[in-house]
C-alpha cells in the first residue's frame, strides 16, 4: 500500500469517528439544553396557576393557546410532588408535560401543563443538519489537501526513490538526487548519496583487487609449473615421486584455470569485451561442436545438433567463451553414454544434458564457487562466467530440469 | 642458436634456460629493462623471449626499439596479462608470437623453435629425427621415402614431440597444445590416448621404432631408447 493511501485511510477513518462521536454528543447536549429551557417555561405556567389559586381561591377555566394545553382534573389522591415527562398527543406530536397537584376551594386537583416540542425538534434538526454538512465539507477538504499538498510535499522523496531504483553499482554513475528545502529529505538524500558513492567505490576496489590478484598470481603459477616440468624430466624418479608430481601438476592446472576464470569475470565486468560485430552464430556453434566432438566420442555421448541460421550483433569472443563454457559444462557433468541436445533457434540457444539425477539449486546455481557435487574437476566458476557473459551481452540465462535432463536456455534477444 | 630471455623473475628464467639448453639453444638472461636494452642493441638473437612487465619499463618499448633499429630477431611475448587486446597489440608491434602465463615449457620450446625456423628458413625446412622426416612446408611426415598418412592433429602431435624430444610432456600440456587453452577439459584427457595410440601405430607400421613412450600415468616422451 502506498504511503499516501495509507495516510489518507487512517486520516479519513479517524476524522469520521471523531465527527460521529462529537455529532452524537452535540445532538444530546443541544436536546437536553432545549428541554431544560422548556421545563423552565412550564414552571412559569405552574407559578402563574399557583398565584391565581392563592389570589382567587378557585381554579380558572383553561384558555386554548397554540402549542400549549392545560388540563385540570378533580382528584382524591394528590401527587406528592410535581413530575416532568415527554408524552405523545394524538399519537403524533411530542409534548413536554408538567404534572402537579393543587388544592383549591377545599378540593384537590391534578393539573397537567403541556407545551409542544415541535419547535425544539425543528431547531435540533436544523443545527444537526448544518453540522453534518460542515463535516462532509471538511472531510472533502481534507481529502483534497492530502492528495494535492501532501503529494507535493512528498515529491522529493518519491523522486529519490525512483532514482535509487535505477541505480546500479556497476554503472560507475554516482547517484545524484535533487535538493530539497525540507530538512529530513535533504538529510536522507545526503545519506543515500554518501552510501551509494561508498558502494561504488567498494565495488571498484573489489574489481581492481580481483584483477590485480589474478594478474599477480600468473607469474608465480608460471614459476611453479616450470619447476614441476623440470622435475618431471629427472631420471630415476620413484613411483611415489611421480605420483606426487602428477598430483601437484593437476592441482596447479586447476588453480591456473580458476585464476583464468576469475580474470575473465573481472574483464567482462570491466567491459573489456565491448566491441560488437555481426556474427554467424550457426557457424560458431557448429565449429565448437566439431571441436568438442572428440571428447564427446571419447565419452560415448550421443549428441543431437539442431541449428537454424542465426545472425547476431554481439562480441564474438564472448560468444565463443559462452559456448565453450556451456559445452564444457554439459560434457563434464555428463556420464558415459549420456545425451547432449543442442538446439539453436532464432532467439534461443538450448543445451540440455543428462547427468546428476536431481535438479540443481536454481537460486545458487549461477553464483561464483557454487559447486554442489564438490567435484574436483569443477571450479564452480563456469556458470558464473555464463551468467556474466549473458548480463554483459543482454542475454538471459535460465536453468530447468525436465525428464532427467538439465536444460540451460540462453534467450538471445536483448533485455 | 642464441636466445635472449627478458624476464625479471629469476626462478622462471632459470627454468626456461635449463629447458631450452637441452635443445641446443644458448640462453642469455636479462632481468631489467636497462640490461635488456643493452643486450639487444649489442647482439643479435635468433629469438627473444620477452616479458611485458619489467622493472624499469615496458617490454613493448623494447619491442619498438628492435623495430626502430630494423633488427630481425624473433620475438615471443610472455605476459601475465592474458587478454586479446594485449595480444593483438603485441603482434601488431612486431612480435612473432604471444604466450600468456602460466605456460607449459614444452609449448614455449615448440614456439621458440617455430619462430626460429620461420626466421631462418622461411618455414620451408625439414626436421629430421632419425629416419623420421617432417616437411614443414606441406606438413607431411616421411619415413624411408614413404609418406605416412597422418591426420592434421597427429602431425601436430608428432611435431610437438620432436620439438621436445627426450622430454616428458604432461598430458595437460599436450591437451592444451591440441585443443587450445579456451576449452575447459578439466582433467579429462582420455581422448589424447586414442590420438597417441594411432600415431604410434602408424609410425610403427611405416617401419619406425616406437619412439613415443608413456611415462607412468603422467605424460609421454619421445626418445631413442
Amino acid at each position: 500500500m502506498k504511503l499516501l493511501t495509507r495516510y489518507n485511510r487512517i486520516n479519513l477513518l479517524s476524522t469520521i469517528a471523531i465527527f460521529i462521536l462529537s455529532g452524537v454528543a452535540f445532538f444530546f447536549a443541544l436536546h437536553l439544553t432545549l428541554l431544560k429551557q422548556m421545563d423552565e417555561d412550564l414552571r412559569i405556567e405552574q407559578r402563574e396557576i399557583t398565584n391565581y389559586v392563592a389570589l382567587h381561591g378557585t381554579l380558572f377555566t383553561p384558555v386554548e393557546v397554540k402549542d400549549q394545553e392545560t388540563i385540570i382534573e378533580k382528584t382524591t389522591t394528590p401527587y406528592s410532588k410535581e413530575k416532568f415527562k415527554t408524552v405523545k398527543v394524538n399519537h403524533d406530536d411530542d409534548y413536554r408535560q408538567l404534572e402537579f397537584s393543587i388544592r383549591a376551594g377545599g378540593e384537590w386537583y391534578h393539573v397537567k401543563v403541556r407545551k409542544s416540542l415541535e419547535a425544539t425538534e425543528h431547531i435540533t434538526r436544523t443545527v444537526f443538519g448544518i453540522t453534518f454538512c460542515m463535516i462532509l465539507l471538511m472531510l472533502l477538504l481534507t481529502l483534497v489537501i492530502n492528495s494535492t499538498i501532501l503529494k507535493k510535499l512528498w515529491q522529493p522523496f518519491y523522486t529519490s526513490l525512483d532514482r535509487l531504483q535505477h541505480f546500479k553499482v556497476n554503472n560507475r554513475e554516482s547517484l545524484s538526487l535533487p535538493t530539497s528545502t525540507i530538512d529530513e529529505f535533504t538529510f536522507m538524500n545526503s545519506i543515500l548519496e554518501r552510501t551509494t558513492a561508498k558502494a561504488i567505490q567498494d565495488y571498484e576496489r573489489l574489481k581492481e583487487f580481483t584483477e590485480n590478484a589474478s594478474h599477480e598470481l600468473q607469474t608465480p603459477l608460471a614459476i611453479i609449473r616450470s619447476k614441476l616440468e623440470m622435475m618431471m624430466q629427472g631420471e630415476n624418479l620413484t613411483e611415489y615421486q611421480f605420483d606426487s608430481l602428477q598430483s601437484a601438476s593437476e592441482a596447479l592446472d586447476r588453480l591456473a584455470r580458476m585464476n583464468q576464470s576469475l580474470l575473465l569475470l573481472t574483464k567482462i565486468e570491466n567491459e573489456q569485451f565491448a566491441y560488437k560485430s555481426t556474427i554467424d552464430l550457426t557457424q560458431i556453434v557448429q565449429q565448437k561442436a566439431t571441436q568438442f566432438n572428440e571428447i564427446w566420442q571419447d565419452k560415448s555421448l550421443r549428441i543431437s545438433l539442431d541449428v537454424q541460421a542465426v545472425q547476431l550483433h554481439t562480441n564474438k569472443e564472448l560468444i565463443e567463451l559462452l559456448l565453450n563454457n556451456l559445452f564444457s559444462n554439459a560434457t563434464r557433468h555428463n556420464y558415459e553414454n549420456g545425451i547432449i541436445h543442442i538446439t539453436l533457434m532464432q532467439d534461443k540457444l538450448c543445451i540440455s544434458n543428462t547427468g546428476h539425477p536431481a535438479a540443481l539449486n536454481r537460486k545458487h546455481l549461477f553464483q561464483r564457487f557454487y559447486n554442489p557435487s564438490n567435484s574436483s574437476t569443477s571450479n564452480g566458476l563456469g556458470l558464473a562466467v555464463i551468467q556474466q557473459i549473458c548480463t554483459a551481452s543482454g542475454f538471459l540465462a535460465e536453468y530447468d530440469f525436465k525428464d532427467g535432463l538439465h536444460i540451460f536456455t540462453i534467450t538471445l534477444t536483448d533485455h | 642458436m642464441k636466445v635472449l630471455i627478458i624476464e625479471d623473475e629469476k626462478n622462471l628464467s632459470d627454468s626456461i634456460c635449463q629447458y631450452l639448453a637441452d635443445e641446443n639453444f644458448l640462453c642469455e638472461v636479462a632481468d631489467t629493462f636497462d640490461t635488456a636494452m643493452e643486450k639487444i642493441s649489442l647482439y643479435d638473437y635468433m629469438c627473444i623471449i620477452l616479458d611485458i612487465n619489467l622493472p624499469g619499463g615496458s617490454g613493448l618499448e623494447l619491442l619498438k626499439e628492435l623495430k626502430r633499429n630494423n633488427k630481425n630477431d624473433g620475438v615471443l611475448i610472455i605476459s601475465a596479462r592474458n587478454s586479446l587486446d594485449d595480444k593483438v597489440y603485441g603482434l601488431k608491434a612486431g612480435a612473432d608470437d604471444y604466450l600468456s602465463k602460466p605456460f607449459y615449457l614444452p609449448e614455449l620450446s615448440a614456439r621458440v623453435a617455430a619462430i626460429i625456423r620461420r626466421k631462418s628458413f622461411n618455414g620451408n625446412n625439414v626436421i629430421i629425427f632419425e629416419e623420421l622426416q617432417l616437411n614443414l612446408g606441406d606438413k607431411t611426415a616421411i619415413v624411408n621415402d614413404r609418406v605416412i598418412d597422418l591426420t592434421r592433429k597427429e602431425y601436430d602431435l608428432l611435431l610437438y614431440f620432436i620439438s621436445n624430444k627426450n622430454k616428458v610432456i604432461s598430458k595437460s600440456a599436450i591437451a592444451e597444445h591440441i585443443c587450445g587453452d579456451e576449452m575447459d577439459l578439466s582433467g579429462s584427457y582420455d581422448f589424447l590416448y586414442s590420438h597417441i595410440k594411432n600415431l604410434r601405430k602408424k609410425l610403427v607400421q611405416s617401419g619406425c621404432p616406437d619412439y613415443i613412450k608413456s611415462v607412468y600415468g603422467m605424460g609421454y616422451k619421445l626418445s631413442l631408447s
